[in-house]
């Protein structure tokens, strides 16, 4: 049988070893689970039902966002009529935009100052 | 021997044989999976996505915050900074047609599109179906000393799988150079492509561990991309001892390797990939050139101006701006 | 010999390895199936070594002081303070003014053709609420037009021929930092920072149907 004992090899070799068995998933596979009718029918039952509800909120979510960008283009097309140096303005690319670092992706809880709240606009030195 | 089988020069082998095919040509186009025929092995004729299957991962088994983020906040903003009326189709540079001026360009495969070898795919207007969204990250460690240690490959493999924590593909060199002492074949790295959480975590890592703690680090150069929406970028090998995974065991890291990062979006333009990796977090620095075809996309105004200048002057009057605050 | 570093050590103490099978003895739960120092037919149980929990969670100063969440709900959510920027953390939050006695996402009236829309709507917000407020304004695109006829809204998609029909563009910004504090004499009666449910009953409901979608369900 082959042997994985790491006794006899020299420091460098045995450091390779160690990093190989690390990386390698054939040890470390969790044993399959084996489940029972009940069980199994439980969790098919759960797993449709999250899927339909996950379907749904996807719809939803791609129905708003029709709607937001109908809208868009129905005040672009207001704008036109109603202001053509406006509607200029308002056409404009907007490559180069950035959005402010200060808006971060949230976290699960809260960080111990909530909200900044003493803002003070820069002066600008004209 | 007979008679019948005797070969003549004037009459073909087939005659020989059935006028028809002995089998119905199905097998042509349906797939015969053999497992499904063999009673053996019944647990590997089940689907990967059933839990009985040995196949079987677990998915969504944890919220995701940039995901979650990107759809509740960011999706809808996108959709307002990209948005532009009129806007039509730039068209992306194609394969050319020969000028037939020989009769060998008959039937040649078509020429190669003007300035760059493969074609480069048509920019949509913005709409509600092409917003730009974040997708992989895939890192690149590839170790120059491996060429004389091959062992250093390894190590680097293993630094990338502990800082991202998923399974990483060995990289080897293609090319012979003989004064560098590479030759093609010699494992020289790894690479992984992080896709759905692992992503999330390894962009949230970066952007709220690493790259702060990063002394002269401005930002993401803005000339960094591929043209079609995916931006990449390098840390130094001093950089990686920031990551939490790599800093909390230092003993076992005495050396540290490089890594380069691409970070893929479903953007069509580098631009619009910038303004998306900057609502995630990633600072960026320098001046950007957008290309001159990008900045000339809406439609020429149709309004005839005379005939609306005098109409605004009384509407203008009642318009309003409003504004909801988030 | 002794290897590994402190923490490591520690750690390898305080864990609860499990006992490898042996020919003779029996084992009551079945046989063990060890992979790796684990027990792969139970859950994995780690222990971390004492030292660690111990300390005060408010003591800034102890590195090793025990992790504990910040709560999600706050003193703005348990007495209902709506003009608090505190309230609902996982919700989308919308500043909403009492102007004239109508409650209504800040309104400015456009003075010229000069100035782009999303700058009207940044400059009109700083003479209501003051200076110290950062906001952003995410594009000079409107993300939506609010049409009113003698004062009434016309219903989404109608024509725009009518004479003396009045607009509402709707921009959008982010509040980044600050807080919003009404002046006096700008005809600012109320202030709240809402979530979407919050905001139907309290406006029209034909000015809250041209909005409903803008506005985050989370």
């Amino acid at each position: 049988m082959f042997s994985r004992s790491k006794a006899g090899l020299n420091p460098e070799a045995q450091k390779v070893v160690t990093q190989l068995s690390v990386m390698s998933a054939g040890r470390k596979m969790p044993k399959m689970l084996k489940l029972c009718n009940e069980d199994y029918i439980k969790h098919k039952t759960i797993m449709k039902a999250w899927s339909v509800k996950r379907k749904q909120e996807k719809e939803a979510e791609e129905r708003s966002i029709k709607k937001q960008y109908r809208s868009i283009r129905e005040a672009f097309e207001d704008l036109k009529l109603a202001s053509p140096k406006l509607f200029e303005k308002a056409n404009e690319h907007e490559y180069g935009k950035r959005f402010p670092l200060e808006m971060r992706i949230p976290t699960e809880y809260p960080p111990r100052q909530i909200w900044y709240y003493d803002y003070v606009p820069r002066k600008r030195n004209d | 021997m007979s008679f019948n089988s005797r070969r003549t020069f004037s009459t073909t082998a087939a005659a020989f044989k059935v006028g028809c095919a002995m089998v119905k040509p199905v097998h042509h186009k349906v797939k015969i999976r053999k497992k499904f025929l063999s009673p053996r092995f019944p647990e590997l004729k089940i689907d990967p996505s059933d839990i009985r299957s040995p196949k079987y991962k677990p998915y969504l088994t944890q919220p995701d915050r940039v995901k979650d983020y990107y759809h509740n906040t960011l999706k809808s903003d996108l959709l307002l900074v990209g948005y532009r009326h009129d806007q039509v189709k730039v068209e992306g540079v194609k394969r050319r047609q020969w000028d037939m001026t020989s009769p060998y360009h008959l039937n040649r495969p078509l020429r190669k599109p003007r300035g760059q070898v493969v074609p480069s795919p048509d920019i949509q207007p913005r709409d509600w179906r092409n917003v730009p969204q974040f997708e992989t990250i895939t890192l690149n460690c590839w170790v120059k000393e491996a060429k004389l240690k091959p062992q250093m490959a390894i190590a680097g493999s293993l630094q990338l799988q502990q800082m991202t924590g998923c399974k990483t593909k060995p990289i080897y060199a293609k090319t012979n150079v003989p004064t560098w002492k590479v030759r093609p074949g010699m494992k020289m790295g790894a690479k992984v492509t992080l896709a759905g959480k692992y992503a999330s975590q390894f962009l949230t890592t970066l952007t709220e561990i690493v790259l702060p703690r990063i002394r002269d680090f401005k930002g993401i150069s803005n000339k960094a991309g591929d043209r079609y929406g995916n931006i990449a970028f390098g840390l130094q090998p001093e950089h990686i001892k920031f990551f939490p995974e790599i800093e909390n065991n230092q003993d076992s890291w005495p050396q540290t390797f490089g890594v380069d990062i691409t970070l893929h979006t479903s953007a069509q333009t580098d631009a619009d990939a910038r303004i998306l990796l900057s609502a995630l977090g990633i600072p960026f620095a320098g001046t950007e050139r957008v290309p001159k075809n990008l900045l000339n996309d809406v439609k020429e105004s149709t309004i005839d101006s005379n005939v609306e200048d005098v109409k605004s002057v009384e509407t203008v009057k009642a318009v309003k701006a409003s504004e909801p605050v988030s | 010999m002794i290897t590994g570093t402190v923490a490591e050590r520690e750690f390898t103490k305080a864990q609860k390895y499990p006992i490898p099978a042996h020919r003779g003895v029996w084992f009551p739960k079945g046989m063990p199936d060890i992979k790796h120092g684990r027990d792969r037919r139970f859950k994995q149980e780690v222990n971390l070594p004492k030292e660690i929990l111990e300390g005060d969670a408010e003591d800034l100063e102890n590195v090793g002081r025990p992790i504990s969440a910040n709560p999600r709900i706050t003193e703005a959510d348990k007495k209902n303070d709506q003009t608090s920027l505190e309230r609902e953390l996982p919700r989308t939050l919308y500043l909403l003014l009492k102007q004239n006695g109508q409650w209504k996402f800040p309104t400015f009236q456009l003075e010229n053709d000069e100035t782009a829309l999303n700058q009207v709507a940044e400059n009109g917000l700083r003479q209501l609420g003051g200076d110290n407020i950062n906001t952003w304004s995410v594009s000079g695109t409107p993300a939506a037009v609010i049409k009113y006829v003698n004062g009434n809204i016309l219903p989404y998609g109608t024509s725009v021929d009518h004479e003396g029909v009045s607009r509402e563009y709707l921009m959008k910004s982010h509040v980044v930092a600050g807080q919003f504090v009404p002046q006096q004499g700008k005809g600012v009666e109320e202030y709240k920072w809402l979530v979407k449910e919050e905001i139907q009953p309290l406006v029209e409901k034909p000015y809250f149907d041209q909005v409903r979608h803008l506005l985050a369900q989370i």
